[in-house]
């Protein structure tokens, strides 16, 4: 939804800097970082969507042939958490069926999960390079407190970088993928660090997670 | 010599004020005259002829609105608080921080009193950048009988509850590019990128992706005097300026997409040249004669074509007769062999209707003559198409 926090979690993973006052994206706009992963460099693209549930018609077709996406709520406004199963509807159905085998790997992400989530004997990776080679993505707060994100071993607050590379040891340990074809999707609870104004607990965000595959 | 120059400038400016100054103490005041000022080179100039001219560009002169009630009640107050709270960006960086709260505050009650005053309108992210523009330009009171006008009319289809009408207009880029360069329309359609990349450009009349808020002020202008859908015709010119760059390299959607979108962020875009350019390509290729190619392109590419194309048509095309070929660039390359018979017919069409145009052209100009244009219309779109 609207103001969750997508084009800033796109700034920081392209430019790796926080971006205060970060603006609404209209229509679709693009980001890209090369990343190296095992000694190869690979390019990685990524779409980012208009938050506004009339785009929507325009941003579906930007969702074909994608290997993998992140749904993104702010953990401030359940309305967010809410529309989740309607946007993942739609990454359901866009994605292409005919080469893709759409399994949804879950994560309830923010910075205070960030322990928690590695004990998580998860099913996430597959072959799906792309998403893996996320190197770390910033969950970050964006709006009212105006705060850059930092890092978790640094502090109390709930703010961190997050180092996916973590979540890649850990699916190199998964063995309950079988072909190699399935697409990856996370779920972040954005704005962790606004943990007082929390509307959503992560509990529920997992066992949304859970119940989606 | 760059002191000459700029005196010469400066000197050229002050004969236009006094020239527009002229314009606007005429009985009646000459509003085709005050169109032709805010096309020509540099527009308006600055924003205190800005808030004289602009509502007769408009036609809000001596109009009164009573300001509505309790707009914070609106069902779509939360959205507009949201996209109003992060809009610090859009304001001039050496302001006050109080004064920007200031502003986003008219900002968001701005919004909100046009909605209220028409249930009909639906609220999209962008539509608060236009807002701003003119909050900026022209203060909190006449904004709001400027942006009123400007909602019903101007930005009327972008308001729709979805959007397709919005997609349907960005349609006619295809066409507009295809009579320049064919070349590039294939090469377009082979990277399968689509016209999203142009969304923000339109419904926001580019005040999304400009950084200068005196070159959006005077891109309005030229909107604001023009044919509701100049903004495309704007676009197109964008596009084919930076022809060469999208097709060097590899056809592939990413990267075709990524070259567009940012095509309209250089800080270097030639503004006066693309206005002109515009100007031109809209006389050359109006409106009824790109309609059929665009609603093909439409239906090829989006299969829900819910849309009356037609009823669209009729409703933007107008004869408008302000816009002139400013041929102010000698390297002008406009394939003229290949229109002349286009242009020919246009003229003629525009002499007969001449009188019935002028007459409504003191009104909202383009809008209003569209809803007159309904009958003719048709007629002259066989004439033109064969």
């Amino acid at each position: 939804d609207m103001g969750v926090g997508k084009s800033c979690l796109l700034h920081q993973f392209t430019e790796k800097k926080f971006m205060a006052d970060c603006p609404h994206t209209i229509g679709v706009e693009f980001g890209t970082r090369i990343i190296e992963v095992s000694g190869q460099k690979i390019k990685l693209q990524i779409w980012d969507t208009a938050g506004q549930e009339r785009f929507r018609a325009v941003t579906r077709s930007y969702y074909r042939g994608a290997a993998g996406a992140l749904m993104v709520y702010d953990i401030t406004r359940r309305s967010t958490y809410n529309h989740l199963s309607s946007w993942l509807t739609d990454a359901r159905n866009l994605t292409n069926p005919n080469t893709v085998k759409f399994s949804i790997n879950k994560y309830t992400i923010t910075g205070e999960q960030y322990r928690v989530m590695k004990e998580i004997p998860a099913v996430i990776w597959s072959h799906m390079v792309p998403v893996q080679v996320v190197a770390e993505l910033t969950v970050s707060t964006v709006g009212n407190t105006g705060t850059s994100p930092v890092p978790l071993e640094s502090s109390t607050r709930t703010a961190g970088v997050l180092s996916l590379e973590d979540i890649l040891s850990l699916g190199k340990t998964d063995n309950s993928s079988d072909s190699g074809e399935e697409d990856v999707i996370f779920l972040i609870g954005n704005k962790g660090d606004l943990d007082a104004q929390r509307d959503v607990t992560y509990e529920e965000a997992k066992q949304f997670a859970d119940e989606n595959g | 010599k760059l002191t000459m120059s700029k005196n010469a400038v400066k000197s050229r400016h002050r004969s236009k004020e006094a020239a527009i100054l002229k314009a606007l103490c005429k009985v009646p005041v000459d509003v085709v005259q005050l169109r032709k000022f805010a096309i020509a080179p540099d527009g308006l100039l600055n924003n205190d002829i800005r808030r004289q001219v602009w509502p007769y560009l408009l036609n809000t002169v001596r109009q009164e609105l009573d300001k509505p009630q309790n707009v914070r009640s609106h069902r779509e107050c939360q959205q507009v608080l949201l996209d109003v709270n992060r809009s610090g960006k859009r304001f001039p960086p050496d302001l006050p921080e109080d004064r920007i709260t200031e502003l986003q505050d008219q900002l968001t009650d701005l919004i909100l009193s046009v909605l209220t005053l028409h249930p009909e309108l639906n609220y999209y992210q962008g539509y608060h950048d236009i807002c701003i523009t003119f909050l900026l330009a022209c203060g909190p009171d006449l904004s709001l009988l400027l942006v009123d006008r400007l909602s019903t009319h101007h930005l009327r289809d972008f308001m729709d509850p979805t959007m397709n009408s919005t997609t349907h207009i960005l349609n006619y880029l295809i066409p507009i590019l295809n009579k320049s360069n064919p070349e590039l329309v294939e090469y377009i359609a082979k990277s399968e990128v689509g016209t999203t990349f142009a969304i923000s450009w339109l419904i926001t009349w580019y005040s999304y992706v400009l950084r200068n808020q005196s070159d959006i002020e005077r891109l309005y202008d030229f909107f604001l005097s023009c044919n509701p859908l100049m903004p495309i015709y704007f676009a197109a010119q964008i596009v084919l300026l930076n022809s060469s760059q999208i097709m060097t390299g590899e056809c592939e959607m990413s990267r075709v997409y990524q070259v567009l979108l940012q095509s309209a962020r250089q800080p270097t875009l030639p503004l006066e040249y693309l206005i002109s350019k515009s100007s031109d390509s809209f006389i050359l290729f109006p409106p009824s004669s790109l309609a059929r190619e665009a609603a093909q392109y439409y239906k090829n590419n989006l299969a829900v074509s819910t849309f009356c194309d037609y009823a669209l048509v009729a409703r933007h095309e107008t004869p408008d007769v302000v816009l002139r070929r400013r041929g102010i660039y000698p390297d002008d390359k406009l394939p003229k062999k290949q229109e002349a018979p286009v242009v020919s017919l246009k003229q003629s069409y525009w002499n007969a209707s001449r009188t019935a145009a002028l007459a409504v052209s003191g009104a909202v100009g383009a809008v209003v003559v569209a809803a007159s244009s309904l009958d003719w219309l048709p007629d002259f779109d066989l004439l033109v198409l064969p």
